[in-house]
């Protein structure tokens, strides 16, 4: 046993001397592949009024170059998207100053508590301030996820939500609140008052009256939202108001 | 005189792909087998109808990066190339086929070939688009636009997104087809309330959305899918006709599965040996498409036991097809006709691609159609373009299409899933900064200007539905992937550099020179418009 020791010292010594030589043999030394630069003419000598030039060939990259996007931007943002009449989906981010803000007022353990998201509905309601809304739930989330997929289960509402944290006394405090969105329809319309337009809007002022409240007239309201991380996103999309 | 009317519309879209640093970059193949078995078909066949004086009507969507790619030198001549590799290999095929019954099918690939040479390099110069602007002018065909770089539009939370992918699309027909666009396809027709007051603004006058973007929306229309509807902002919205598009899209039912049709997943560069075919595929032995197939879908055997492809016997289902695709309409629009106090309209939309790509026999199915539509004597149904009908009923029921998109389940299940929704967070971002730039840099010159509009490119690239399409369905996604995350890299070193006043001329040259769709491109098309800035109060 005791005559084997210096044999196996002795292997791996020889061993990791030809890995260290090949690594940087391989570094260093081999000739790196590159690809000719060969011009390549415009063979066409068709009429055209511009590009009879000679291309210049870039080397072949031998591999993608590295670009890995920024894991995070350092903003507060939510964003909420409708995808389908039944399901959202909604991503965030909390900047550094905001999240010390919160540890620093409500303690280290800040970030033990439970992440929620409060889901609101506001079909109709014209001006959300956190309280109005029909109604919400509550949906439990993992402290460190940074999307999620929301259930809505139905067709046509309107929903804003807010990202926060369960204080252990039972309060909700809210981080962020989203942009509203509106689960696409998935039946015919119910109403069957017909409006007629000619060609070129002659009935452009059309577009002021407002029959009955729908959900669309609270984006054509253009209501200023306050305390919201992203209220850029809740601009109604070429309002002309 | 016809009792209704028929719209068929093709959209013509391939992703921006175009890889200068490497002549056989696998992807860019996907445009040279579109040219070869759709556009130059397709082209072919209206030649020929216009040759036989046949008044034929048709709307094509020919997407801002198809344009670009079309009007591209180096793809041009890379195409060209490829087509002379084609033609060597038809050579071969026709001594390998000697004395067997794919003799015939080889002799059809070579003239196929040969025409397209001839099409492609001698009569349209290199550049399809002249055939389509010639179309175009001829009134046959009326060329619409699409988004800039087919992004998705309801996912765009900024409006100066959409502005500048429609805005640069328009700016990009006119330079290319000499006229502003009436129509526009949104891309994979998602619609969101909203978009249309962009369109209205530039000028756009009618759109497409799938059957429930109209059926459902609200109020309810009169007539259904069958006559347009006005949005609030006065553009038209078209809807695509179930039964029709059944007919020709469907796997089980539609007419491209029958047993006599070319079946798609036969080609020799799957097929063959390896020393035969290695000229012919990707120079690392990589397999792929060649194009010539030999054989017959045959029924609902294994690829293994499929029989030979016999061209005339593809031909009589093509003629039976076309037949009975005419005798559906016919029904379809007596019984609408009864129904209805106006003449209907049935709006017939697919991709391009889908005719002589998938569907080799399709060419010659929409040219024999367009003849036979002509010749009938019934004449009840009529070729139209949206805007002729629009032109014919000016007066229409208002009401706001339903979000809506054409496709798996008919919402944005595709383009919003578990593979990729970690696009948005990024695209957001980076849309956000674009705008931002676009608003703090009013007046620029030089290589600034240059950067910016590189920074405007990039962004766009990266919001391309085709990416998080490729990611849905799980083939290349790693191009897919590498191309969102390249774009947003660059936009986002664009961004730093514009910034902080350092711009590296060298390496902005270097993008220019790669990612150079839209050489019109102006970056002031992110700006915030007045419209919005008040809706803002």
């Amino acid at each position: 046993m005791e005559t084997l020791i210096p044999w196996v010292t002795g292997t791996v010594l020889l061993l990791a001397a030809l890995w260290v030589s090949w690594y940087v043999w391989s570094n260093y030394f081999q000739p790196q592949r590159k690809a000719e630069l060969v011009p390549v003419k415009n063979k066409m000598n068709e009429e055209y009024a511009e590009e009879i030039i000679t291309f210049p060939e870039w080397e072949k990259e031998p591999d993608w170059p590295d670009s890995e996007l920024p894991h995070k931007y350092n903003k507060d943002r939510l964003v909420l998207m409708a995808r389908d009449p039944h399901w959202m989906y909604a991503y965030w981010e909390v900047s550094a100053t905001k999240q010390e803000e919160l540890c620093s007022k409500y303690g280290s353990e800040w970030n033990e508590y439970q992440s929620v998201i409060r889901l609101y509905d506001i079909t109709g309601v014209n001006f959300f301030d956190g309280t109005n809304a029909n109604s919400y739930t509550d949906i439990f989330i993992n402290n460190d996820s940074m999307d999620w997929y929301l259930e809505i289960g139905s067709p046509d509402r309107t929903i804003c939500v807010d990202l926060g944290r369960v204080l252990p006394n039972g309060e909700f405090v809210t981080v962020l609140r989203s942009n509203y969105a509106t689960t696409p329809r998935a039946s015919l319309s119910d109403r069957y008052d017909e409006e007629w337009m000619w060609i070129d809007g002659i009935y452009e002022s059309m577009g002021k009256i407002q029959f009955g409240i729908s959900t669309a007239l609270i984006y054509e309201e253009g209501v200023s939202v306050v305390n919201v991380s992203s209220p850029e996103f809740n601009r109604p999309m070429g309002n002309k108001k | 005189m016809a009792k209704g009317y028929l719209a068929f519309v093709l959209h013509a879209h391939l992703p921006y792909i175009r890889h200068p640093e490497d002549e056989f970059f696998m992807e860019e193949r996907w445009l040279y087998e579109a040219i070869t078995e759709t556009y130059i078909p397709l082209i072919q066949g209206f030649d020929r109808l216009i040759a036989e004086n046949i008044p034929f009507k048709l709307t094509l969507s020919v997407s801002p990066p198809l344009v670009c790619m079309l009007n591209d030198s180096l793809l041009q001549q890379r195409y060209v190339n490829h087509l002379k590799r084609m033609l060597e290999l038809a050579e071969k095929e026709i001594h390998r086929t000697k004395d067997t019954e794919y003799h015939d099918t080889a002799k059809m690939y070579r003239q196929r070939l040969q025409e397209s040479y001839d099409i492609f390099c001698h009569r349209y110069n290199c550049n399809l688009n002249h055939a389509f602007k010639k179309f175009q002018d001829m009134g046959r065909v009326e060329l619409i636009t699409c988004g800039g770089t087919h992004g998705y539009m309801p996912f765009m939370q900024k409006e100066e997104s959409i502005y500048a992918q429609v805005e640069n699309a328009v700016n990009n027909h006119r330079r290319t087809f000499g006229k502003n666009p009436n129509g526009i396809w949104i891309p994979e027709c998602a619609y969101k309330e909203g978009v249309d007051r962009v369109l209205k603004e530039l000028g756009i006058k009618f759109f497409f959305t799938d059957t429930h973007g109209v059926l459902y929306a609200d109020r309810r229309p009169r007539y259904g899918i069958y006559a347009p509807i006005f949005c609030r902002s006065g553009v038209a919205a078209f809807a695509r006709d179930i039964e029709s598009s059944k007919q020709v899209w469907s796997a089980n039912e539609g007419y491209p599965g029958d047993v006599d049709y070319r079946e798609y997943y036969r080609d020799i560069g799957f097929d063959t040996d390896e020393e035969y075919i290695w000229e012919y595929i990707h120079p690392d032995g990589i397999r792929q498409n060649t194009g010539f197939k030999y054989h017959r879908i045959t029924g609902d055997v294994d690829l293994s036991e499929k029989a030979p492809y016999v061209p005339e016997w593809a031909e009589q289902k093509v003629q039976q097809h076309t037949g009975n695709f005419i005798f559906n309409r016919e029904k379809q629009i007596e019984h609408l006709s009864s129904l209805m106090d106006r003449k209907p309209i049935i709006v017939a939309p697919y991709d391009a691609e889908l005719f002589g790509h998938w569907w080799y026999e399709g060419p010659r199915f929409l040219e024999v159609l367009f003849k036979k539509i002509n010749d009938n004597p019934n004449k009840i149904v009529e070729l139209i373009t949206p805007m002729d009908y629009l032109n014919e009923y000016p007066c229409n029921q208002v009401a706001t299409p339903c979000e809506s998109s054409w496709g798996n389940n008919g919402y944005h299940y595709v383009w919003l899933c578990k593979e990729n929704d970690w696009i948005y967070r990024h695209i957001h971002e980076a849309t956000e900064r674009m705008v931002e730039l676009a608003n703090n840099y009013p007046h620029t010159y030089g290589v600034q200007s240059r950067a910016l509009n590189q920074a405007g490119r990039e962004l766009m690239l990266a919001q391309a539905s085709d990416w998080a399409f490729i990611m849905y369905t799980g083939t290349t996604v790693e191009y897919a992937v590498r191309r969102t995350k390249t774009h947003l890299h660059n936009f986002l070193r664009l961004y730093d550099m514009i910034r902080e006043n350092r711009i590296d001329e060298g390496w902005l040259s270097n993008l220019e020179y790669k990612n150079n769709i839209f050489p019109e491109m102006d970056y002031r098309s992110f700006r915030s418009r007045e419209t919005a800035q008040n809706a803002a109060v």
